[in-house]
């Protein structure tokens, strides 16, 4: 029975996600309003199955009464965030904000596999962190202040970083984190915000050399103190926004050349200088050199890897315990163990969605600052997953990074959290922006297709073309009765026949949009009121067309 | 009118070439991401298999649980090692040929052995269609694992068997062209259907019933070695045609005398004869005087001695030494096989799969395919090339001594009846007290009819001297090849 559930379990819990990834690229492509709220109320759908099929599983196989209290929990956290949103936000982007549910989903189900006190530690630091930053994408809307205060940002990540340089405690061979009031934080987590709005600001109008300049010292700088505290992945991950923050903003591959350059020489002079970095690359190359000492980690991360084949064992089926760190830096190689390779795929697929809605998101920002800021966050999300993934899997060396929104830390999360919050503030600001600039544009239509449409009356009323026409027999089909009628009545026969409802509908369209001035209400009462006449109608339509022109020019 | 239009599309270029960035930059983490995606399947066909079977690996024994062990089956399906379920689902391994192939295929308890226990992570693998595992994981059936099909063929292990009988030795036969190995039998033996109940008495046994004596016996190869002897003669020399030799029944140098087997008298003697004969006399002569040591010695370094082989089941491997240095008692000595020279039958039997195989040495296999429990092929083995190691005239040159043996000289009477040509060459290697008169007898071969065609070494111990000669048991394989579809 057990085998069942769990075999049954992992099938169903693969067709979820691979529905989910793709619902996530169907959005990424649809347009219309109605069929993307359609997607995102079935991917809630497909969540809170998600859960459903997976907590009692493992409540089943394990017998941990827990298991169905991880999932109320998460479920109500769910849709309490979900149902938040749309209530705050209404405007925000619901298909990151699913994608990033859904993660946090597959985050809570690994944790509480691996272990219980962990994923309700996980999940109470979620739930804080989604809270507490409701508030950031009203801050960034109102406060504008966050674009001028470069410096601190550099002042306060460098001073952050030195901190846990000088009084940092040892862990897992690298200084990471700073103990406040029983609290470890990892502050190189939330100096990668800051060094952010740092070359954000620094590069939002000025591209010249010497800005370039001082944002790769203070950049250098920020590398440099985590490179001694061998912290590489950050280093790496703040390295790579830079390069292409600094690409983005100038536009010249030159100095991307020159970053990538720069690194490849770093590298090499990290790889002469620390002895970690030695290791982690012999590790790399042959991890069974020392499968005792320093490769023992990765070789039982690739065992993992490798034990679930397409499918996974199903959950509480493989070993992921012998994985040591499963629940923070290897656990992509725990899910690849108990979910499979499939699902993994997806889940890559699902974080390079989010990726990719980002940097959607940045292109479409007004403000150079926000678009910089937005593309240097998605930039650090994205390497952040490739170093892990891939350094689990032996693609690259291991760098020794969490997996965002699933891996187990509290400073990650929060972070991950915090720049979620931060796009979807710039995202809510992108979608005031470009509504307006929607309105204008629609009003720029407008204006043009009545200027033509004037246009065309006024050659019409010319006699001698008139004379070429006849009167019947004119203009589209389903206008033919009211056209033959006016034209019997004898007054402004071709006219009438062009100003049919369409014209009517732009109009009211148009003043919709203009509701402020009182004439054109006027019009659309009157309008309103004796739009049946069909004897006046082209009478009327002629006076509002006009009225409505004169509006513009 | 067109100043507004070019205002517009300066805008509009303006937006493109500021997107333009953030779009190369997109195209290229998608490249990594796709790098990564590829990667992970990549990791998933090739390299995936390699990590299940590391002994580091200790997910194996989990796994066993889960999947039923495949099948050992020979070149020709029948099985050669099975799993057995019982009633009350407790599983054993069944080994239908019992004895027969008890060091090749050996045994799954006890750390297992043989290829029960190099193929062991192969069988615990699945790779039944999805369908299939999909039915029954949700039928909480267990899987079936892979079967392996061997190049051992059941007939001709059978042969070597009932030639051997009670007979202590081995026989290790392979086809010539591709080094499929047919026939890997070593006596004495034991059941592994037993193997639990007879442990004790198996650990405890003298008679080294576990010792694969084809792979793994080291014996002087006596006369065979004659082949290599002649190898680098003709090196030397570059034909055998000026060779000539009187044979008195003994040879003498620096006081040391060497006899022909039963101080036979095979007088005036061109090289085939020497062969043929198997004249100790007249190699021992050439050796101290026609042949350099150093070169001697390359010559069987490349034949394979003192080198690793890369076979799959434990072997060991042959031993040779000589050199500039070395006193004419043992140069004489080893020109025939004997002094320090060791070797194993599958050893020999490469030598003289090099001379059937145009120069072209072939490492031993023992598994010819993978196929999972519904049929479909997981990978099918190639042959490999343990080494170009003769030049085709060298092979050439050597052939015509080689059927000389089976025609005219020691070998005829056992082999020169059979309906096709097989060409090899006999040993007798005295081992142990010299005035005792042991000795193994060897014989090392292979047909040539262009077809098929295999080579095969036999070693009887103490079977020398016309006691029980390998080349009979060699005939019985012979004779099987011929006659069945082994």
């Amino acid at each position: 029975m057990n085998t069942i559930v769990s075999q049954a379990s992992k099938y169903i819990l693969l067709a979820l996600m691979v529905l989910f990834t793709i619902e996530t690229y169907m959005v990424l492509r649809r347009r219309d309003e109605k069929s993307r709220n359609r997607i995102m109320r079935k991917q809630i759908g497909l969540m809170v199955m998600f859960n459903l099929v997976a907590y009692p599983t493992m409540y089943l196989l394990s017998g941990d009464f827990q298991m169905l209290v991880m999932f109320l929990s998460v479920v109500c956290f769910i849709l309490v965030v979900q149902v938040l949103y749309r209530l705050i936000y209404r405007r925000a982007s619901m298909i990151l904000l699913n994608t990033m549910c859904m993660m946090l989903s597959v985050g809570f189900v690994i944790q509480s596999r691996l272990g219980m006190e962990t994923a309700m530690k996980q999940f109470i630091i979620t739930s804080l962190a989604t809270l507490i930053c409701f508030i950031i994408p009203v801050f960034i809307r109102k406060v504008r202040i966050v674009s001028r205060l470069t410096w601190l940002y550099a002042v306060a990540g460098i001073g952050l970083l030195g901190v846990v340089l000088l009084f940092g405690r040892i862990t897992g061979g690298a200084q990471l984190s700073v103990s406040l009031g029983g609290i470890t934080f990892q502050f190189s987590e939330f100096v990668k915000i800051t060094v952010v709005l740092f070359m954000a600001g620094m590069l939002q109008n000025r591209h010249d050399f010497k800005t370039v300049l001082a944002v790769t010292v203070v950049a250098a700088v920020h590398v440099g103190i985590l490179a001694l505290s061998a912290d590489l992945g950050a280093a790496l991950i703040y390295f790579m926004a830079y390069i292409v923050m600094v690409f983005v903003a100038t536009r010249n591959p030159g100095y991307a050349f020159l970053g990538l350059g720069g690194m490849a020489g770093a590298s090499i002079v990290a790889y002469r200088l620390f002895d970690h970095v030695r290791v982690r690359v012999a590790v790399w190359k042959d991890p069974f050199q020392d499968y005792e000492g320093t490769g023992y980690q990765i070789v039982q991360a690739l065992f993992g890897v490798c034990a679930g084949g397409w499918f996974g064992t199903g959950l509480f089926k493989g070993n992921p315990d012998m994985i040591p760190l499963a629940y923070e830096d290897f656990t992509f190689a725990a899910i690849c163990e108990e979910f499979g390779v499939l699902f993994a795929i997806c889940l890559i697929l699902l974080c390079m969605g989010m990726y990719l809605l980002i940097v959607n998101i940045a292109t479409k920002l007004e403000k150079p600052f926000y678009r910089l800021v937005a593309v240097g966050l998605g930039t650090e999300y994205a390497f952040q997953v490739f170093l892990t993934v891939g350094g689990t899997t032996k693609f690259i060396p291991m760098t020794g990074i969490t997996l965002p929104l699933i891996s187990y830390g509290g400073s990650s999360i929060m972070c991950t959290i915090i720049m979620i919050s931060i796009i979807q503030g710039l995202y809510i600001m992108r979608t005031d922006e470009s509504q307006a600039r929607e309105e204008e544009r629609m009003q720029q239509r407008l204006r043009r297709r009545i200027s033509n449409q004037e246009q065309y009356l006024r050659e019409y009323q010319r006699p001698e073309r008139r004379s070429g026409y006849p009167g019947q027999g004119q203009g589209g089909s389903g206008q033919n009765v009211r056209y033959g009628e006016s034209a019997r009545n004898g007054s402004g026969d071709a006219r009438t026949g062009y100003a049919d409802g369409g014209t009517t509908k732009i109009i009211r369209k148009l003043n919709r949009s203009q509701n402020r001035q009182d004439s054109a209400d006027e019009m659309e009462r009157k309008n309103g009121q004796e739009i049946g006449d069909t004897d006046e109608l082209a009478k009327k339509i002629e006076e509002q067309t006009k009225n409505g022109l004169e509006i513009h020019y | 009118m067109s100043s507004q239009k070019k205002l517009k599309n300066r805008q509009k270029t303006d937006l493109k070439s500021i997107t333009r960035p953030y779009r190369i930059v997109s195209y290229i983490s998608l490249a990594l991401f796709a790098s990564l995606i590829g990667y992970m399947v990549y990791f998933q066909v090739f390299l995936s298999d390699n990590l299940l079977n590391s002994p580091y690996n200790k997910r194996q024994e989990i796994v066993q649980e889960q999947i039923v062990k495949g099948s050992l089956l020979d070149r020709n399906g029948n099985v050669l090692a099975e799993t057995v379920t019982a009633e009350d689902g407790t599983e054993s391994r069944n080994y239908p040929y019992g004895n027969l192939f008890a060091q090749a295929v050996g045994y799954s308890v006890y750390g297992g052995s043989g290829l029960e226990s190099t193929e062991n992570s192969t069988m615990l693998q699945s790779h039944a269609d999805i369908v299939t595992q999909m039915q029954q994981d949700i039928q909480e059936e267990k899987k079936q694992g892979d079967n392996v099909t061997t190049t051992l063929s059941a007939v001709l292990q059978q042969a070597a068997s009932d030639a051997l009988g009670s007979n202590r030795g081995a026989v290790f036969a392979m086809d010539a062209d591709t080094g499929e190995v047919l026939v890997d039998y070593s006596s004495p033996n034991f059941n592994p259907n037993t193997i639990e109940q007879d442990w004790e008495s198996l650990v405890n046994s003298e008679d080294g019933v576990f010792l694969n004596r084809a792979t793994q016996g080291q014996y002087p190869p006596g006369s065979t070695f004659k082949i290599v002897t002649a190898l680098a003669y003709y090196r030397q020399h570059g034909t055998f045609d000026d060779f000539s030799y009187t044979c008195t029944g003994s040879y003498e140098s620096d006081g040391y005398t060497i006899h022909c087997a039963g101080n036979e008298v095979h007088g005036q003697e061109s090289f085939q004869d020497a062969m043929a004969n198997s004249c100790n006399c007249a190699f021992a002569y050439m050796a101290v005087n026609l042949i350099d040591k150093d070169l001697l010695r390359q010559t069987a370094d490349q034949m394979g001695f003192n080198q690793d082989i890369p076979v799959e089941l434990p072997y060991n491997g042959g031993e040779f030494t000589l050199d500039a240095n070395t006193p004419n008692q043992l140069t004489m000595q080893t020109a025939i096989g004997q002094g320090d020279t060791l070797a194993t039958p599958m050893l020999m039997c490469m030598v003289a799969d090099a001379v059937k195989n145009n120069g072209q040495m072939m490492t031993p296999i023992f598994v010819k395919s993978v196929d999972s429990a519904t049929g479909s092929n997981v990978k099918t083995m190639q042959p490999q090339i343990f080494g170009d190691v003769m030049t085709t005239e060298e092979t050439q040159a050597l052939e015509p001594l080689l059927e000389a043996v089976v025609q005219r000289g020691t070998a005829a009477d056992d082999l020169s009846d059979l309906p096709y040509q097989i060409a090899g060459k006999t040993g007798t290697a005295e081992y142990g007290d010299v005035s005792e008169g042991k000795a193994h007898s060897w014989f090392t071969g292979y047909t040539n009819t262009g077809n098929n065609d295999i080579v095969v070494c036999a070693v009887v111990e103490n079977g020398g001297n016309g006691r029980a000669p390998a080349t009979r048991v060699a005939r019985n394989v012979f004779s099987a090849w011929g006659t069945e579809t082994y």
